[in-house]
């Protein structure tokens, strides 16, 4: 009975215990399940999927409204958890959210990370991620798109990139070389050829060479460089990277080797000022010491972005150069560029510039101001005719075109009444004002030419009705200027009609070329076809000339033209062995 | 114990240790990290589905060694792991993680370690970090410099500008600009302070001028015209006015291509070093035969301007069809003189295989097409293929005098010696038996060489003057006392004044006056009024304050009188000197004009 007593209390004992612990158990289960629920929420895309809501959804919470509130102050490695719990299309909102916040290292951090695992899930949705945002935010992530996507999936990251814009597309592909460090691998073969990879891969593999031998042999880096087929403005880093080698071994002869190399004129440039920058007074003497006229081109180079920055430096630069033509040079680059920049400190210290540079300072600061007040500004260059080297002429010659351009009446008024006939400033004056008032008053402009013409004069092309024709002739007045012909000199009628005659024959005006001649004489005309014939040879247009040289009125004519051709050597080589024998034709026997 | 609570206490008892137990399984069994999981799962990238759900797991691992988390192929558990190194680590301790980084092995992997390295050091230690970078594979700075410059110009933008202004090139440049496209905490104001005080106003205007140019990208006009007018470098407007062009012809690809020509007429200004060409370039790539097509089309203003680019893209995919657009003259000539150029474009692109293409030029070009090839040849090809490409011409009866000459020119500035040992060897290659390549040659062997130049050129007949060719040479290029001491050597000859004319006229823009004019003992007499008539334009030239002041001290009154009077002669065209000079110039010249 108490066996029985006892063992029955065991059982009851037992079943106590086991009853309480698998309660317990179940209890505990629940709490813990619960707990987490309640504190953590979901917590796979499993449970996401299964459901088809997400966390912010059933927080009834926007994501705008998650990412500002929460993501903003997560730090980076607490990213991940937060991250872990999102589905792909949240990761890329919150990427296009992103964009909008104001950028801070944090926040660039972030979307690293938030690439990173969207880039695993899906590269395409990190891609469109970002296709909003601002250039440089997108540039900075899409190398962290690609610079993972192409270690995740090298075919498809090579394929996407190839669909991008061409500026994309260049960050995109350079990214994945430099990440992978391997497009000479077999896994790179088949999109190399496919996708036109080359040219990317020829550039980094030039870089890389040019690593190689950066310290031992940047000449042969520069050389390298300049002689390959990758256009020299995308490798300018490169450059820039090989000249700063080069002036540490060089100095400033390594301007010198930058031109040996035959660089392209812009990168040429920026490597000058880059290299020069280092020490402007050095460079002056040593390119005064460098061969004449590369000398001189450096000297000219140098002072202009010198000027621009600090013109009293360059002057005292300049100043300490020991006399040669090479300071005479730099003084005269000195003084245009110092003009053009500040033309009126420059008229007022006129008299300390060099006595040999002073008529460029005036005229180019007068070329300056002329257009703001053109008639005080003569005025005032009047004063200065006493200053010596300054050229007061030239000056005003300067004032005077820019005022014609303008106001061509105003501007010959000015000549005509502050200036005496028959003297060389006159004529400089009225030889700048009068092409441009031949283009509103032509027959006044030519009946004044005509008047101030001297006898005396012999350069032709020089003449006042030269110019007044040439001036017509530029803007294809051709009838105003066949018209005006009438009036000119008899010492300048045949040069004038050979010139007018040869710009009708070159626009296409073969009949009035050949009346023309008409108000000629026989000897002229021979002169004067003669003339078309090699103006029409030199420019090539050998068809026009047979075509001419068949219509001359006479058989003397005609013959005499096709002997000049046939007795120079060069105007034969313009023809063709056809064109040669219709020449021959024309010839009388 | 009462016995009646036994079964109570019993029945709490085990409820508590059936709790304890399940909290303690569901922690055991159902809690997602496991210790070993980052190194025992390594990712499979192809299995996208599982990837979030991986690492998640990988949230709480423990703390892994720098050489096993470089290991791991995953980038987000490699950023994991590296943060979770890193955490409690003090400053000294992440600089020390990074300077172990430079110990191993530099793998991709690494490199991308270095990277979160690098950004998280920008924050606790820039200037460090800055050093740091170049210990790295060179080929990783620029990247490298990239991230520092963005984390540092987000975080103090002013201490990165600071710093970055004393780079040197080209890292200089490009740290600065990614932290003005960078930075967002400087107005512009701020920005423009700081940039006079650092001396990087170029960068910053070149920042500005990129920013004000987004706006407009898409409006090429706009674009250009924008560009065209900024403060910036030549190279840049070229980089950018080549991106507003790729942008645009993406867009509009070949539909219109007169408009994109007229566009660019219209907004690229006519002068020299203007930049339409790059952008004709590009319209040329999309197709240079339908572009000529349509240029041919257009006003001859625009045809003159744009056809040599267009050719000049055709002719290096299309040799036929170019060529026989130069056969036809009438489809080049009415772009006047445009037919030279492009022939000279075809014959550089085939002269690296000249011979080959040799016999399809037409015979009277053939002359033409020997020089340029040649010419375009020395500067690119060794001497012996371009002698060997003259040897072949000339064996075919074809004249390479000229050819020749012009290549021996070409080569003495490279390689004197060699030029002129092989004229010496080769007279009868050269027009006037040698004279002109020796010449050539001589006077670039005079610069590093000056006695032989000299010995050899004495060796020549008198004829040549060849002497004089190489004092000339030193003259011009400074070497004024050098020039002087040869110049007792120079043969005479009846075409030419004496050498001491050319010496003075350097004397002078030396300032070396009183030399110049001693010189005049070495000049026969009758030769003496041209030397001084010689010495009047580079005095005036170079210090006319010199010659009035030096005039009246001059012993004869001859010489004076012939000063004076080419004074007055240079001053029709120079206008020297003021009417006040003028008068005193003319005391000299006696009144009576015999």
């Amino acid at each position: 009975m108490y066996r029985d007593t006892v063992s029955n209390l065991k059982f009851r004992t037992s079943s106590t215990i086991f009853l309480g612990l698998l309660a317990g158990l179940v209890i505990g289960v629940s709490t813990y399940f619960l707990g987490d629920w309640m504190l953590n929420g979901t917590d796979s895309e499993t449970v996401l999927k299964s459901t088809n809501t997400s966390i912010i959804e059933d927080d009834q919470i926007s994501i705008d409204e998650f990412y500002s509130f929460k993501l903003l102050d997560v730090a980076p490695r607490e990213s991940f958890e937060v991250f872990s719990k999102l589905n792909t299309r949240e990761l890329r909102e919150l990427l296009e959210i992103s964009s909008s916040q104001a950028w801070t290292s944090r926040l660039y951090t972030v979307q690293q990370i938030l690439i990173e695992y969207l880039v695993l899930v899906s590269p395409e949705e990190a891609l469109a991620g970002i296709a909003q945002m601002s250039d440089n935010r997108r540039h900075a992530l899409l190398r962290v798109v690609f610079a993972n996507w192409s270690q995740v999936n090298l075919d498809e990251a090579l394929t996407a990139a190839t669909e991008l814009s061409r500026a994309d597309r260049r960050i995109a592909i350079d990214t994945v070389i430099e990440t992978r460090h391997d497009p000479l691998s077999e896994e790179w073969s088949s999109h190399t050829n496919e996708f036109n990879f080359v040219p990317h891969i020829e550039d980094w593999e030039q870089e890389l060479h040019v690593y190689e031998i950066l310290d031992q042999e940047p000449l042969r880096a520069i050389e390298l460089l300049a002689r390959d087929k990758i256009d020299d403005g995308q490798q300018i880093d490169l450059f820039r990277l090989v000249a700063e080698k080069m002036y540490q071994n060089d100095k400033m002869k390594t301007i010198l080797q930058l031109e040996d190399a035959r660089l392209d004129v812009g990168v040429f440039d920026e490597l000058f000022k880059q290299v020069t920058s280092h020490d402007r007074a050095a460079a002056l003497a040593f390119f005064s010491t460098v061969e004449e006229g590369r000398g001189d081109s450096f000297g000219w180079k140098l002072i202009k972005s010198w000027v621009a920055d600090d013109e009293e430096g360059a002057f005292l630069a300049i100043k300490n150069l020991p006399m040669s033509s090479f300071r005479k040079s730099m003084y005269r680059s000195l003084a245009h560029r110092w003009a053009e920049k500040d033309p009126h400190t420059v008229l007022r210290r006129l008299m300390e510039i060099p006595r040999s540079v002073r008529d460029n300072a005036l005229s180019t600061a007068a070329g300056e101001l002329a257009i703001d007040a053109p008639k005080d500004l003569l005025d005032r260059l009047s004063t200065l005719s006493a200053v010596p080297g300054a050229n007061v002429g030239r000056a005003m010659g300067t004032v005077i075109r820019t005022w014609s351009s303008d106001a061509p009446k105003q501007a010959l008024a000015w000549v005509q009444s502050n200036t005496k006939k028959d003297t060389p400033t006159r004529k400089e004056l009225l030889s700048n004002v009068l092409p441009e008032f031949a283009l509103v008053e032509p027959e006044q402009a030519m009946t004044l030419a005509v008047d101030e013409f001297n006898s005396e004069d012999t350069h032709l092309s020089l003449s006042l009705q030269h110019k007044v024709l040439s001036s017509l002739l530029s803007a294809e007045e051709f009838d105003t200027a066949i018209e005006l012909l009438a009036q000119v000199h008899k010492e300048v009628k045949l040069y004038e009609y050979r010139e007018v005659g040869f710009e009708l024959f070159r626009h296409n005006r073969l009949d009035d070329t050949l009346k023309l001649a008409d108000s000629l004489t026989d000897e002229e005309k021979i002169d004067y076809f003669n003339s078309v014939v090699s103006g029409g040879v030199i420019v090539g247009r050998t068809d026009d000339v047979l075509k001419m040289i068949a219509r001359l009125p006479t058989t003397d004519l005609r013959t005499g033209a096709a002997e000049q051709v046939l007795s120079n050597e060069y105007y034969l080589s313009e023809f063709t062995n056809d064109q040669l024998e219709t020449l021959k034709s024309f010839v009388s026997k | 114990m009462n016995m009646k609570r036994r079964p109570l206490v019993l029945t709490l008892a085990s409820l508590s240790g059936g709790i304890s137990l399940g909290l303690l399984i569901s922690f055991l069994v159902f809690t997602p990290n496991h210790p070993n999981e980052v190194t025992s799962s390594p990712q499979n990238t192809s299995s996208r589905s599982n990837a979030n759900a991986e690492d998640i797991e990988e949230l709480t691992s423990p703390t892994l060694g720098l050489v096993d988390i470089v290991e791991l192929t995953s980038a987000t558990e490699r950023r994991h792991a590296l943060y979770q190194l890193l955490e409690n680590n003090n400053d000294q301790q992440i600089v020390d993680v990074l300077e172990r980084t430079f110990s191993i092995d530099q793998t991709n992997n690494v490199y991308s370690v270095q990277k979160i390295l690098f950004a998280k050091l920008a924050h606790i230690d820039p200037e460090k970090v800055l050093e740091s970078i170049w210990r790295t594979e060179r080929s990783r700075w620029g990247s490298l410099l990239d991230e520092v410059a963005t984390h540092w110009s987000l975080n103090a933008p002013t201490e990165a500008l600071r710093a970055f202004s004393s780079l040197k090139e080209p890292w200089k440049r490009r740290a600065i600009q990614t932290v003005f496209k960078s930075q967002g905490s400087l107005t512009e104001a701020e920005l423009v302070e700081i940039s006079e005080s650092l001396d990087i106003n170029d960068h910053f205007l070149l920042w500005t001028h990129e920013v004000a140019l987004a706006e407009v990208l898409d409006e090429p006009r706009q674009a250009f015209d924008l560009t065209l007018n900024a403060d910036i470098s030549n190279l840049d407007k070229q980089r950018l006015v080549l991106q507003i062009t790729n942008r645009w012809l993406e867009r509009v690809g070949t539909a219109d291509i007169s408009a994109q020509l007229n566009l660019v007429n219209e907004v690229f200004p006519h002068e020299i070093n203007s930049l339409f060409g790059f952008v004709v370039t590009e319209i040329a790539k999309l197709n240079p035969a339908l572009v000529w097509e349509q240029l041919s089309e257009m006003s001859r203003e625009i045809q003159q301007r744009f056809s040599g680019t267009v050719f000049r893209v055709w002719v290096e995919i299309d040799l036929d069809t170019t060529l026989q657009v130069l056969a036809n003259k009438k489809y080049t000539t009415h772009i006047e003189s445009s037919h030279n150029y492009f022939f000279t474009l075809w014959v550089r692109a085939v002269s690296e295989n000249f011979l080959e293409h040799f016999e399809r030029i037409p015979e009277s070009d053939k002359f033409r097409a020997i020089q340029i090839a040649v010419d375009h040849l020395a500067d690119s090809s060794p001497p012996h293929e371009v002698l060997d490409l003259l040897a072949q011409l000339r064996s075919r009866g074809h004249n390479t005098l000229e050819a020749t000459d012009s290549f021996v020119e070409h080569w003495s500035r490279k390689d004197p010696h060699a030029a002129v040992e092989w004229a010496l060897e080769n007279p009868e290659q050269g027009r006037s038996n040698g004279k002109f390549m020796l010449g050539y040659a001589l006077a670039q062997l005079a610069l590093s060489d000056p006695q032989r130049a000299m010995k050899i050129a004495l060796e020549q007949s008198s004829e040549f003057q060849l002497e004089r060719s190489v004092v000339m040479e030193l003259l011009r290029q400074g070497e004024i006392d050098t020039a002087f001491a040869f110049a007792p050597q120079v043969r005479k000859h009846p075409w030419y004044s004496s050498i001491y004319n050319s010496v003075s006229k350097f004397l002078i823009y030396e300032g070396r006056t009183e030399d110049a004019l001693a010189l005049e003992e070495r000049v026969e007499e009758s030769e003496r009024p041209q030397f001084y008539r010689d010495l009047v334009f580079p005095w005036l030239y170079s210090d006319a304050d010199s010659l009035l002041e030096n005039l009246p001290k001059l012993e004869s009154s001859e010489t004076r009188s012939i000063i004076a009077a080419e004074v007055l002669r240079n001053q029709e065209d120079s206008h020297f000197l003021t009417e006040k000079e003028l008068e005193f110039v003319r005391t000299f010249i006696p009144d009576d004009p015999n």
